[in-house]
């Protein structure tokens, strides 16, 4: 499985799990998986909210030393936000649930953790979600940056002869966002298509071209 | 390794729950092989008329995909064997 931000989140929150010397992995353990995935010198940045994870991770009751050989297990709530992220990627029109879609899956979650940042931070469901909004445009992005080039390669060995694009391989022939992308498809900027009976977008070739314009320095 | 079908009756499942359950099968699939049970999540076919998952995992015996699936908790009906054929060779 390729390391990206996600496995990497789940890697920690199993991590987290087996530090509690439990078999169950909980919300409160993948909530602290995934901020430790964004986490950069122990600061999460979620658009303008800063989360202090040195606290974190000081109030976490994890054991010195942990049993690395438990064997983990989802419990049913945990899965339970898998498969809500699973359908806010799908609202999002991404065919992969990535780091954010859980992050927004969390924003009516009861789990301890999530209940105390809430009030800590006094975060509101709907500050949670415009903060991840601006979350995948900034931070995410850096972080982000390493993998997304491993990708861009791979996208790019593939574009010579391709004619149809998915929003994500847009963004890469472009230089551009996914989301800017998905904006100028919204707002009719970009023609787009849609495979048929399926949410999954194309983009015509020709399309991304006539997005492109000769640069004329007088007219700036 | 060997292929093995893990069979599930699963209804009332929507894609969406589907796609958190391939998620958490293959973040369990990547935590045993790096525990050192390698197991591989390779594909899985819903049947919507019947309500039926076929989800083939390469593995070395039934065990570790029955484990993965546990962990994953993904509930199952059985794990079979499977003898791959491929038209490229036959």
């Amino acid at each position: 499985m390729a390391e990206n931000l996600v496995s990497q989140a789940v890697k920690y929150a199993l991590k987290h799990a087996k530090g509690r010397e439990s078999q169950t992995v909980t919300r409160d353990d993948l909530l602290f998986g995934i901020l430790q995935a964004i986490a950069r010198f122990e600061i999460v940045k979620i658009g303008p909210l800063l989360i202090d994870f040195e606290e974190i991770k000081e109030n976490s009751e994890n054991h010195v030393n942990s049993i690395d050989n438990i064997k983990v297990t989802y419990s049913s709530k945990t899965s339970a936000v898998f498969d809500k992220a699973a359908s806010v990627a799908r609202q999002d029109n991404s065919s992969t649930v990535e780091i954010v879609h859980l992050l927004a899956s969390f924003s009516n979650e009861d789990n301890e953790l999530m209940v105390n940042l809430k009030k800590k931070y006094n975060i509101s469901s709907m500050t949670w979600r415009s903060a991840l909004l601006q979350f995948e445009s900034t931070a995410f992005e850096e972080i982000r940056s390493s993998s997304r080039n491993m990708h861009r390669k791979k996208y790019i060995d593939g574009f010579e002869q391709k004619q149809l694009f998915s929003p994500d391989e847009a963004a890469v022939f472009l230089g551009l966002h996914t989301q800017t992308i998905r904006g100028y498809i919204r707002t009719g900027k970009l023609p787009a298509l849609r495979l048929a009976g399926e949410r999954a977008l194309r983009i015509q070739r020709k399309d991304l071209i006539t997005l492109l314009e000769p640069y004329n320095p007088e007219n700036t | 390794m060997t292929y093995y079908v893990v069979k599930r009756h699963l209804p009332g499942i929507t894609p969406e729950m589907l796609t958190g359950a391939g998620l958490r099968a293959k973040t369990c699939a990547a935590e045993m092989t790096e525990e050192g049970a390698p197991v591989k999540w390779v594909r899985s076919f819903f049947i919507p008329e019947t309500e039926e998952t076929h989800c083939y995992f390469e593995a070395d015996t039934p065990e570790i995909v029955k484990e993965v699936n546990e962990r994953a908790n993904i509930p199952f009906l059985k794990i079979h064997d499977v003898l791959e054929l491929v038209p490229e060779k036959v």
